[in-house]
């Protein structure tokens, strides 16, 4: 409890009057102490009664309106106050924000119980800008008694948890029809013998072979001269085509599209600096290629591209139409049309689409994903490993720049996240999208050359898996 | 805390809604005026008019400690039934400063009691003690112990401490 200023004065002005009268030899001024002196212990009296009262008789809770948010999020906080009896004295309750949240100032955080008020709820915005586990744990009473001498301050216990996480991907699944696949990259033997330092196989030594590639102990141990030959090493090109297009952009704050592909990007960028393996890389959106480097193999290299990588954000614009029939090469529509009878309805309304390759081929070409493709393996002088990641939105366009990269490039591994199981389609009973995606998907891993894999959140995957199966049996 | 002077003190202004004079400030000027008056003549009336005045635009106790300053100027080497009749009269002005309208019983007791006892320990220090500074001294002491005891109760009452004073150090 403390006094405030006008108790200071009033008890003042009792100390004023006990020396007055010890001054003036006369008992009226400290009469006058003594009046104001039991003015001032009464209040007093009153303001400890009212403080217990409130202390007893109030209770304070406090609700996040998401029990998760990721960083930069904004959450409704709500603090109700309820008092069990009224009281004759107003007080203000506050909610006391850790420090580690943006809260609003202290007026929207409060909430008055004017006297005779026995509830009141008051609603503000914060925002996290950090991760961690943020626990609004207190709340803050001030009361002021009804004669404004004494003021106390109690704090009250709350228990308020938001998990905030870091707006990065958790629980990334790289696989295929939901297996996951352990390691998407490693070593990459050629395969073929040569100098090297990787040791490959021992053989019999047949004339021709020099004195230096006998392995002198297979040799005492067989009693016949032994070869041993070793792997070459080989040296890849890694290009990547990353697609950061708006579409890319589905899904919840920091968990979108392109955060898990750009995870995976940079895993084949690590993996191509930890080889040594020079790299390129183009970031390409709806309308054209907005960054390309490379190829390059110096250390800046890598580091660019990761800078880059992680600065790339989905531009907001039109999302891509999508492509919701499968793909059809031109050829197939032509053996197609042929097959259609020949005058009627249907055939003649049928037959100028499939016959139209022209079309076809131009409402691809166009495309950044393709072009960006097409760039790639055409810059590619040497055994290259070409990278695209990107979703199923536009499953022609894809379809295409991966039939292209696979005539083209040594080996090509698609990363494709799926749209069913981003944003609303995450949801129980979407799985027939996941299993549309997951015919696009092996569609494009039958391909020479290609591998294609998802990937997504674990959890949307176990789920999508299981409602599957159970679909299937 | 914002709030007015209204909703801090309800008191019987407040509940008029206007600074009209009370029935409890119209008792205590009246009685005040015929106390300082029978002992001091004129300045009586115009201690009463000028306590008068404040109880029409002051809330709080600020008519109170008025009308004590009156009565300590005009009833200096009087004997005490004028210095008495003068506490009883700025009475009503402090009830009216602090009660609510209807007056609660409960408070306005207290209140009395609080007085009467302040008054009596005043008069018993001031017959009992030989110098005037013995019963100054004493009865200062005396309030602000009542007056930690208070503030020791409600620290301990909201668990802000624990009885033993030893244990919080």
């Amino acid at each position: 409890m403390l006094p405030t200023r006008r108790w200071a004065a009033l008890a003042g002005t009792a100390c004023f009057f006990a020396v007055f009268a010890v001054v003036l030899g006369e008992s009226a001024p400290l009469f006058a102490a003594g009046g104001l002196t039991a003015w001032l212990v009464v209040t007093q009296f009153d303001a400890v009664r009212t403080i217990t009262t409130a202390d007893s008789s109030l209770s304070a809770s406090v609700s996040v309106d998401s029990a998760t948010a990721f960083v930069g999020d904004r959450a409704a906080v709500t603090m109700t106050a309820t008092l069990s009896e009224p009281l004759d004295a107003p007080l203000d309750v506050e909610l006391v924000a850790p420090p580690s949240v943006d809260a609003p100032d202290r007026g929207r955080r409060t909430v008055t119980l004017e006297p005779g008020d026995t509830t009141g709820s008051t609603t503000c915005s914060v925002t996290f800008p950090i991760a961690g586990r943020i626990t609004f744990e207190t709340v803050q009473v001030r009361i002021e008694d009804r004669a404004g001498c004494f003021t106390e301050t109690l704090t009250l216990d709350a228990d308020a948890r938001c998990l905030v996480e870091p707006p990065s991907p958790e629980g990334v699944h790289v696989g295929q029809g939901g297996e996951l696949v352990g390691a998407t990259f490693g070593d990459h033997p050629s395969d073929r013998t040569g100098p090297g330092l990787v040791p490959h196989e021992t053989r019999q030594y047949v004339p021709g072979d020099t004195l230096s590639q006998i392995d002198w102990r297979t040799t005492a141990r067989m009693n016949q001269p032994y070869i041993r030959e070793f792997e070459t090493e080989s040296d890849y090109l890694l290009s990547l085509v990353v697609d950061c297009g708006a579409h890319m952009n589905r899904g919840p704050t920091g968990r979108t599209m392109l955060s898990y592909g750009r995870e995976v990007a940079l895993g084949c960028v690590n993996a191509a600096e930890s080889h040594g393996d020079p790299i390129s890389a183009q970031i390409v959106d709806e309308t054209a290629t907005v960054w390309e480097f490379g190829p390059s193999s110096s250390s800046n290299a890598y580091q660019t591209i990761r800078r880059e990588l992680l600065a790339t954000e989905p531009k907001s614009g039109t999302h891509r139409a999508v492509e919701s029939s499968r793909p059809v090469a031109p050829t197939d529509a032509r053996k197609r049309s042929q097959a259609l009878d020949g005058d009627s309805a249907f055939s003649t309304t049928l037959r100028p689409f499939l016959f139209d390759g022209t079309s076809y081929v131009s409402r691809v070409s166009d495309r950044p994903l393709f072009d960006a493709v097409k760039t790639s393996c055409a810059t590619a002088d040497r055994e290259d490993h070409l990278v695209v990641v990107t979703d199923d939105s536009a499953k022609v366009e894809t379809y295409e720049a991966v039939v292209v990269a696979a005539e083209r490039s040594s080996q090509t591994t698609v990363f494709l996240t799926p749209n069913a199981l981003f944003g609303d389609a995450t949801a129980p009973g979407e799985s027939g999208g996941f299993a549309e995606f997951e015919e696009f998907r092996k569609r494009l891993d039958r391909l020479p050359n290609v591998t294609a894999y998802e990937v997504a959140p674990r959890t949307a995957i176990e789920l999508a898996t299981a409602e599957t199966a159970a679909t299937v049996e | 805390m914002e709030t007015t002077q209204n909703q801090r003190i309800p008191t019987i202004r407040a509940v008029l809604e206007s600074n009209e004079l009370t029935p409890a400030d119209a008792v205590g000027v009246f009685l005040l005026t015929a106390a300082l008056t029978t002992t001091s003549g004129l300045w009586g009336v115009v201690a009463g008019l000028s306590v008068l005045g404040v109880a029409l635009v002051a809330t709080g106790p600020a008519t109170f400690v008025l009308a004590q300053l009156w009565a300590v100027s005009l009833l200096s080497g009087e004997t005490a039934f004028p210095v008495a009749a003068a506490q009883v009269a700025t009475l009503p002005l402090l009830v009216s400063a602090t009660c609510s309208w209807p007056p609660d019983r409960t408070r306005l007791g207290r209140l009395t009691a609080a007085y009467v006892v302040a008054g009596g320990g005043v008069w018993l220090l001031w017959t009992g003690l030989r110098w005037p500074w013995q019963s100054a001294f004493v009865f200062v002491t005396l309030a602000a112990f009542v007056s930690y005891a208070l503030h020791r109760y409600e620290l301990v009452a909201v668990g802000a401490v624990t009885p033993d004073p030893e244990a919080d150090r």
